[in-house]
């Protein structure tokens, strides 16, 4: 067991084998498809009739960047006003974001907004957030403009893509680019705004996990 | 024309040569081929020299058919007047619809013998290698630097030289030697060849070559210096280069040997590219095997309620498996696409290959269910709504109770270890959130 980790590794196996973890959190009005991107992403699926979500659920994608493992633990949060209560306690320790909004509904990205506030707010300061336009499939019935959309995003220092769970259009890359956004040398995270808030964990490392070691990832 | 008449009139005591526009029947010089052919179709149009003609013609037509296998050659052939019919049968040959479909004909197989002849080829360049190999290790044992007269005895001792009076021409490029261009001695096969047919070969490539496990301990770069050298064959620097590094004159003839076997070498020992990647996939192929037992063996203890194993071991090592999938799943993709973006696109088998160990590497992942790369979520909790007015807290707690039960289930500790802290969070929450209400009411 001693020998393991980045030793063990053939040179240029194109992984300087450190694992990164972050955990990654869904916000959104309810029926926007924040389960529906997940879904996608974390299984290549779409269903069309997707229940509704109660509570938060909770899924894992592990992506690859240039020379470290991402992992993302997922919590996609029901977007039901009666479990708004919960949000807070997956934001808290969260390293990223994304809110999402259907581009066909003007009150989702009202919403949105709000959500974006409220991380600023509340979240930790470090929070990679990332604005999700989806179901840009269809686009026809459009009422969110792109560059209005976009603009809001630059002003507030949001990754934003229009994504769509259905044709799988940048899903994928809106993963990845958050992946590439999250600080993976530093303190990571920052999760520290919640007692629980358990930063991105260094897993290849003895104690990797315990609560306590918050925030030290890939040093 | 008058040229070649004047130079037949003066050649023709000596040989029967005549060229121009003969006329093939009288032997008369027509001059111009429109003479001769008015001369041809006037004064040879007798009777004899028509039925001559016919015969030349009939015989041509004849040939014609039996190369197309006609049926009727034999009638023809017994036809005295058969002139305009041959005539006839002629030009039917030319249709090539007329032709008949050509059987394949009779073949043999030239394999054997070509393989007698690759053979005996072969052990000629087998057989004069290695006498070549054998008087190179000779001659670089034969440690004598410095003393140059004692090393010129040596080297004659070991092969002997061909005397310098007995040749005149380079046996290779065939000049020949003058004050200038000065006589050389092949070390190895002893002939004299001239400074440009010759080259040096440094002892370090000689010793690779006659003992291959020298050319690990010293992977330095070895090769023949290509700067021949002109100098007396008793001068120090014929012996050694620039670098004072020991060499020894050779022919280009026995370089060419020895380079074949240099090469014969590098193939049987050096790996291609996609075997290097493959043996590092199959090291971890072998690895996650291993692995995989053993973390099984852990995640049933655990299970179990043993304290056989940590957990953290177990975690460990899930993540180093995780790991090894993916180098699995890099190498072998790293192999599939080899050399396939190159302007040559490798040979189909080569392809081949490649794709079938993409294949198998693929499979095996799968098999091993190598999930750790692949997105996981706890099969969706069936929560039993009693009741819409259920705190949410609570309702998620006891949906992340069943995700840690399934976590469990699906033994992917590192999940069930977040899900637990979630779960505690909830906890505390909840209770506060309890507190704040008593405090309230």
């Amino acid at each position: 067991m001693a020998g393991r980790g980045t030793a063990q590794r053939p040179n240029g196996a194109g992984a300087a084998g450190k694992i990164c973890q972050f955990k990654l959190v869904l916000l959104g009005e309810s029926a926007v498809g924040k389960s529906s991107l997940v879904l996608r992403f974390v299984k290549g699926q779409f269903h069309e009739y997707q229940e509704s979500t109660i509570g938060a659920a909770f899924l894992t994608q592990t992506v690859c960047l240039d020379d470290l493992t991402v992992k993302f633990e997922i919590w996609d949060t029901a977007g039901q006003e009666r479990y708004h209560s919960l949000a807070p306690m997956y934001y808290r320790g969260a390293q990223a974001a994304i809110v999402v909004y259907d581009i066909t509904t003007q009150d989702t990205f009202s919403r949105a907004k709000t959500w974006v506030k409220e991380l600023q707010r509340q979240a930790s300061p470090n929070i990679v957030i990332a604005l999700a336009g989806n179901k840009a499939d269809l686009a026809n019935g459009r009422m969110v403009e792109f560059d209005e959309a976009q603009a809001y995003s630059e002003e507030n220092g949001l990754l934003f893509m229009e994504t769509s769970a259905k044709t799988a259009m940048n899903v994928n890359d809106i993963f990845l680019a958050i992946a590439k956004k999250l600080p993976k040398n530093d303190q990571a995270g920052g999760g520290a705004v919640g007692q629980g808030g358990s930063g991105s964990r260094r897993l290849d490392e003895g104690g990797a996990g315990s609560q306590g070691s918050t925030g030290k990832c890939c040093k | 024309m008058p040229l070649e008449n004047s130079y037949n009139s003066n050649m023709t005591d000596y040989v029967e040569v005549r060229e121009g526009f003969l006329c093939p029947v009288c032997m008369k010089d027509l001059v111009t081929f429109e003479q001769l052919q008015t001369h041809f179709e006037v004064a040879h149009n007798t009777e004899e020299d028509g039925a001559a003609f016919r015969h030349l013609k009939e015989l041509l037509g004849k040939a014609k058919k039996k190369i197309l296998k006609d049926p009727s050659i034999d009638s023809a052939s017994s036809d005295e007047g058969t002139n305009d019919r041959s005539r006839g049968g002629a030009t039917s040959a030319f249709d090539p619809s007329a032709w008949e479909v050509q059987e394949f004909g009779a073949s043999s197989s030239h394999t054997e013998y070509f393989k007698q002849v690759r053979d005996s080829r072969v052990d000629r360049f087998v057989v004069e290698t290695n006498k070549l190999l054998l008087r190179l290790d000779k001659l670089i044992v034969a440690d004598v630097a410095g003393d140059t007269a004692k090393r010129k005895a040596s080297e004659k001792d070991i092969v002997p030289w061909v005397p310098d009076q007995d040749v005149h021409y380079c046996l290779i490029c065939g000049i020949r030697f003058s004050l200038v261009k000065r006589k050389h001695h092949c070390r190895l096969c002893g002939g004299i060849i001239c400074s440009k047919c010759s080259v040096y070969l440094p002892f370090a490539y000689a010793r690779k070559l006659t003992n291959p496990a020298f050319a690990l301990e010293e992977p330095k770069q070895l090769g023949v210096s290509s700067l021949p050298r002109t100098g007396s064959s008793g001068s120090l620097n014929s012996m050694t280069n620039a670098e004072g590094e020991q060499h020894i004159r050779i022919c280009t003839e026995c370089r060419r040997l020895l380079d074949r076997r240099d090469q014969l070498i590098e193939q049987r020992t050096s790996k291609p590219i996609i075997v290097q990647f493959y043996e590092r996939m199959k090291v971890a192929v072998d690895e996650v095997e291993k692995g995989v037992e053993v973390y099984t063996e852990m995640a049933n203890s655990l299970s179990l309620g043993e304290t056989r194993f940590e957990l953290a071991e177990a975690q460990k090592l899930n993540v180093r498996l995780a790991k090894l999938y993916e180098t699995i799943d890099v190498i072998s993709k790293k192999i599939a696409a080899l050399n396939m973006g190159d302007e040559v696109a490798p040979h189909a088998q080569q392809a081949r290959l490649q794709r079938c160990v993409r294949l198998y590497a693929a499979a095996f992942l799968q098999e091993r269910g190598a999930q750790g790369l692949r997105g996981w979520a706890p099969a969706a909790a069936a929560v039993t709504t009693s009741g819409v007015d259920v705190d949410p807290m609570l309702q998620q707690m006891s949906i992340i109770r069943d995700y840690i039960r399934k976590a469990k289930q699906a033994r992917r500790f590192d999940e069930v270890q977040m899900l637990q802290a979630n779960l505690e969070e909830l906890q505390v929450e909840y209770k506060r959130q309890q507190r704040r209400l008593t405090a309230a009411s």
